[in-house]
């Protein structure tokens, strides 16, 4: 091969724009291969059949051009270094943790972890589930509950779905929220916006004074208090019960470990933050929060359950339990509208769990409350007032005039503290103070000539809490938190789970609506810098100033990607996005006394959030009928536009369709709800397919939210973190949410999130990718969306229907598989589908959403025509099977396809009970023979699972009797 | 006189059910008021109430058991007459859980022993969004003869079964 490079010049030979073709799986050659096999001359040619006319954008995108790797890099240095770590002592949820370094590397940074799905194949996502399991055990467990999911998206929204569930679960008909007023103000404020949108009125008082006569369903605690007092709730709980109402506690976990557990002093929920097991502050989130509940409350429980049950072998296997509480299932009947949750911190947060055991975390919150009380001792020795009685770790003390001054000088000193009014300081520790950080914040508020010794102090307190506050349960006795302490065994069992599991690491992941796209490690890095992982979210601006330069630069980035006016970055997921446009919407028509409107038209094929939303923001849901070709029923909009145009508030609809199409109709649709006064939500989790070449904000929409963690390059970790911000046009832009405890917010509506950027720790992700594909880059990445589709759909229509298409029978960035024609026929259904390709070594496409009986694929733009036709040959494999079995060739009952997933140990052992070959079970095509990706379980059972409900690790005993 | 009851039944699906379940109505002069069959994962299954002359009663119930083959059926005489005058409180329930063979013949029963007639009867099987999960829908008109609650009816069906999922709403 001669070499042509040496004829290049200096500049040409730096390959400034090579971020786009990493992103993007096909080359060019590959590309054309691909449209030549749709006929079509050019990507441009592609966009132009497809995107109709009428939607297309007029202006250019203002992105610059693209970024290479290190040039992100370095330029995300220089915004972090313009952030300033300073030791927070603000608490309030939020801590500083140490990370243990193995989990750092070998969860965090690890794509085996964080670039897994949601475990909704569970034969696939044993490890992540275990990890899972492990979670809801260790909370459990601290809270004295019976139960626990995994995951909430903040303390301050499981606050506001612990109040629903109280509403749902007790027996007292009250329309009375009761909140303690030392909760922590961001829990308070969220659990505000929430009920002002669903009727339920919410007193905020001292529950120590009892209810009088208040109507009550439930009461909300905090534990500590946001004071950092102690108290025994016994008598509040045993006076909410005798009115029938449930008692919630937002408790701090790691004070759990010593204090006596919201389930011991009778309260019915527990809910909370994990992040100070290891999770960085990340300046709000990403972090799990946890809801602990009784068992008899299980079903009415929001958000993702891992629960046992067992596989077709009879051997214990993991799955998501008690599916059917769900949004995707009971839509505006759901428990909640969450669905992508924090499942990657959630593992952290167990592993943090498994790596110190109950003794290490008992000592870890012995040590800190130590330290608290060596620093009250001195504070009250150097003449200071203590207003906290009984604490953990957290003191209030009075600083009256001298509050701000103190407030200053510990920033001097490297520290924040908390200004709880003009008169009142507190100061939270963490397991990240020192002795020495306790003795400079004594010279900090007493004074230089404080020369007070921690190692003396410390031999005058007296650490015990009055004895009804300590803890008598045991906890963490599974063996799982109890053998790991050693980094190698450490090493070993997160290697040994993540073995389990395919993620992206391994194959693509055709998920339709998920977006599975690379998650380039260059926009992960910045994540784990301490610049960025260290801040509070409630530091003084002027120490978040890098933060606050990334939040303006993507929310510009944002605003030039969609077309509208304003972003908000708030909503810590799609369907909290969805609930945030929501807010506007009705905030909006109430501010024009318009705030009648109420109802909210869905067409049927939305996704199950849609309509949770709807009904979380106080809407009635009017469902819209789709025709047969899958588009909105014209007649039927126009029919419920008539007859309920009046109260309309709103239309939710998602572009390009669920059903995979680019409808031409959309500007219609959202101009007969503009004529009838409603908003348009546009439901952007299928913005990937738009970026560049279409605008929301421009033919129609109002409001849209984005999921980062599809279109924006924020890996799904496993189902969460995600970040679901809000483009509004101008008009809704005072409407979006506002800030808790932050000022400067928004005013018109409260927060949806405790934190007022949300999951700030992982915008850099979604900065750097687009700052890295740049305008260019981010138009060939719709483009080759959409062309990976339609060749993929080329080369499986003549083997299994498309069910949707364009009138050019184009489809637009996923497909839909429609298998119902295959099951009437032959018997075999799309779980035997879904479950045989994982004998090829692939994770299904989405099942029976939005159709059920269907699969729906989407390749994105990261995978390569080859991943592709591997892809396609596995399926097209698949399908010679199942002509098989309707020819008779394999069994009508005992065929490859019913009893898939094959384990190796199915395939290997001594017996086998098949008519079929073990060699079309586990290699059915020669090219695993190279490389194979064995499940670790056969097909588990989900009617067992509920039926014998098991949420949290077995006992020891339990093996012991297998 | 003629007495009512309800009957349900499960059974493997085949050709023929219906016809030798009405065969047999007919035979002792027997009235099928209404009813709702389906069929589900391969099971066939049906709730229906007939009207049968009182003395002929014991006679179909036997003729009824012995030539079902293969179904599994259950009569039970309504506990309480529907009256005419609307004494019932009507109600909306919905169903919702896992799919499992003979799931309507325990909801169909639990109703009949509760006091509760059905009035009209619509349920699917359907895969689950995202899991794939075999979904039971059941969407049902019943009324409540006099003397039972709603609440406990919903306590009872509840109970059923952890996977069910029950909302009721008065009609
Ligand atoms: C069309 C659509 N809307 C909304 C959502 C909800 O997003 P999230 O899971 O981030 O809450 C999804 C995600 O699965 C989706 O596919």
């Amino acid at each position: 091969m001669s070499n042509t490079l040496n004829k290049l010049s200096i500049d040409q030979l730096q390959q400034d724009d090579d971020f786009k073709s990493r992103h993007i799986g096909p080359d060019a050659i590959e590309q054309n291969a691909m449209l030549d096999l749709l006929g079509l001359s050019s990507l441009d040619a592609l966009i132009d059949k497809i995107v109709p006319e009428s939607i297309r954008r007029q202006d250019v995108m203002s992105i610059q051009p693209g970024l290479t790797e290190q040039q992100s890099l370095a330029m995300l240095k220089k915004m972090a270094s313009k952030n300033r770590v300073l030791k927070s002592c603000i608490g309030m949820g939020y801590y500083n943790t140490f990370t243990p370094p193995t989990i750092q590397r070998n969860i965090l940074e690890n794509p085996a972890w964080y670039t897994a799905y949601t475990p909704y194949q569970a034969e696939i996502s044993q490890g992540r589930m275990e990890a899972m399991l492990n979670f809801q055990t260790m909370v459990a467990d601290l809270s004295g509950l019976e139960l626990a999911n995994a995951s909430m998206l903040d303390e301050a929204t499981a606050c506001a779905e612990a109040m629903t569930l109280c509403q749902r679960m007790s027996k007292s008909r009250g329309k009375v929220f009761f909140v303690a007023e030392d909760c922590h103000p961001q829990n308070i404020a969220v659990v505000k916006t929430r009920a002002a949108t669903l009727d339920i009125e919410l007193v905020i008082g001292d529950p120590l004074k009892g209810f009088d006569e208040l109507d009550i369903f439930g009461v909300l605690l905090q534990y500590p208090a946001t004071t950092g007092e102690v108290k025994d709730y016994r008598a509040v709980c045993d006076q909410a019960h005798e009115k029938k109402a449930l008692v919630a506690v937002a408790a701090d976990l790691l004070s759990l470990t010593l204090l006596t557990p919201p389930g011991d002093f009778g309260a019915d929920v527990a809910v909370g933050n994990t992040q100070r097991f290891g999770v960085p502050l990340g300046y709000g989130g990403p972090h799990a929060a946890y809801m602990a509940t009784r068992d008899a409350y299980k079903r009415s429980m929001p958000g993702r359950l891992i629960g046992l049950s067992i596989d077709s072998h009879g051997n214990p296997a993991y799955r998501l339990a008690l599916q059917t509480r769900e949004q995707h299932i009971r839509r505006e009947k759901a428990t909640s509208n969450i669905c992508t949750a924090q499942a990657l911190l959630a593992v952290m947060a167990s592993m943090y769990a498994v790596y110190h055991g109950p003794r290490g975390l008992t000592r870890i919150a012995q040590r800190v409350q130590r330290l608290t009380a060596i620093l009250a001792a001195g504070l009250q020795q150097s003449g200071f007032t203590l207003v906290t009685e009984n604490y953990f770790d957290t003191i209030t003390f009075e600083t009256n005039e001298k509050t701000d001054e103190f407030m200053q000088l510990a920033v001097e000193n490297g520290f924040n503290l908390r200004k709880l009014n003009d008169n009142l300081l507190s100061v939270a520790l963490d397991e990240t103070i020192t002795a020495e950080d306790v003795e400079t914040l004594w010279t900090v508020l007493a004074g230089e000539g404080c020369v007070l010794k921690v190692s003396d102090v410390d031999e005058t307190v007296n650490p015990e809490l009055p004895e009804e506050f300590n803890r008598q349960s045991d906890f963490l006795t599974n063996q799982v938190f109890n053998s790991h302490h050693s980094e190698t065994d450490m090493m070993r069992y997160m290697r040994h789970l993540a073995d389990k599991d395919l993620a992206l690491d391994r194959a693509m992941i055709p998920l339709g609506s998920c977006t599975m796209k690379l998650n380039a490690v260059s926009e992960l890095m910045p994540v784990s810098w301490a610049e960025f992982g260290g801040l509070h979210p409630y530091v003084p601006l002027n120490q978040a100033e890098g933060y606050q330069q990334l939040t303006q630069e993507l929310e510009q980035m944002l605003c030039s990607a969609t077309g509208y006016d304003a972003v908000s970055l708030q909503p810590n997921s799609g369907a909290q996005g969805e609930y945030a446009g929501l807010l506007a919407i009705r905030a909006y028509h109430d501010s024009r006394g318009e705030g009648f409107r109420n109802i909210c038209l869905i067409p049927a094929s939305a996704h199950g959030t849609n309509p949770a939303s709807a009904h979380m923001a106080g809407m009635k849901v009017v469902v819209v009928a789709t025709d047969e070709g899958g588009n909105i029923s014209l007649e039927d909009l126009t029919a419920k536009l008539e007859k309920y145009g009046e109260n309309l508030a709103a239309i939710m609809i998602t572009y390009p369709s669920t059903h995979g199409v680019f409808e031409a109709s959309v500007v219609e649709v959202c101009e007969l709800v503009h004529q009838h006064g409603g908003q348009v939500y546009i439901d952007g989790a299928n913005m990937n397919a738009m970026v560049g070449v279409c605008s929301p904000g421009k033919f129609g929409g109002d409001v849209s939210h984005l999921n980062l963690h599809k279109t924006f390059a924020i890996p799904h970790g496993g189902g969460g973190p995600g970040v679901g911000p809000i483009g509004v046009g101008e008009h809704l832009k005072p409407f979006l949410p506002g800030y808790a405890v932050v000022d400067n917010g928004p005013e018109q509506v409260g927060p949806v999130a405790g934190a007022p950027w949300g999951s700030a720790g992982i915008l850099p992700i979604s900065w750097a990718y687009i700052a890295m594909m740049g305008r260019e880059g981010l138009i060939k990445a719709t483009q080759l969306a959409i062309l990976n589709a339609n060749y993929l759909a080329q080369r499986l229509k003549d083997f299994y229907p498309i069910l949707y298409t364009d009138p050019n029978g184009m489809v637009a960035h996923e497909c839909i598989l429609d298998l119902r024609p295959i099951k009437d026929q032959t018997g075999i259904t799309v779980d035997d589908i879904a479950k045989r390709l994982i004998d090829y070594g692939f994770h299904a496409p989405t099942m029976s959403f939005p159709v059920p009986g269907t699969l729906m694929v989407e390749p994105t733009e990261s995978e390569s025509k080859v991943e592709i036709d591997r892809f396609c040959d596995a399926m097209i494999a698949i399908k010679k099977e199942i002509d098989d079995v309707d020819s008779g060739t394999l069994d009508k009952d005992d065929n490859p396809l019913k009893s898939a997933p094959h384990t190796v140990v199915s395939v290997s052992g001594n017996k086998w009970g098949h008519s079929y070959s073990r060699e079309l079970a586990g290699y059915p095509v020669e090219s695993l023979k190279v490389s194979k990706y064995w499940p670790p379980v056969g097909r588990v059972d989900n009617v067992y699972g509920d039926k014998n409900l098991v949420c949290s690790c077995p006992a020891i005993s339990e093996y012991e009797e297998e | 006189m003629t007495k009512s009851l309800v009957i349900t039944f499960v059974g493997d699906d085949r050709p023929g059910i219906v016809e030798s379940i009405s065969k047999i109505i007919v035979q002792y002069d027997g009235e099928w008021i209404e009813s709702r069959l389906a069929n589900l994962s391969g099971k066939f299954a049906g709730i229906l109430r007939v009207n049968i002359p009182e003395a002929k009663c014991e006679d179909f119930t036997a003729a009824l058991k012995s030539s079902a083959k293969g179904l599994n059926i259950n009569i039970e005489q309504v506990v309480k007459e529907q009256s005419s005058e609307g004494h019932t409180q009507c109600y909306k329930l919905e169903l919702l859980g896992q799919d499992q063979p003979g799931i309507i013949h325990r909801i169909s029963s639990v109703l009949a022993n509760n006091g509760a007639t059905v009035e009209d009867l619509e349920s699917e099987v359907i895969e689950a969004s995202m899991s794939g999960e075999k979904l039971f829908k059941a969407s049902i008109t019943l009324c409540l003869a006099e003397g039972y609650s709603a609440d406990t009816l919903s306590e009872v069906l509840e109970d059923l079964a952890n996977e069910l999922i029950v909302d009721i709403e008065l009609g």
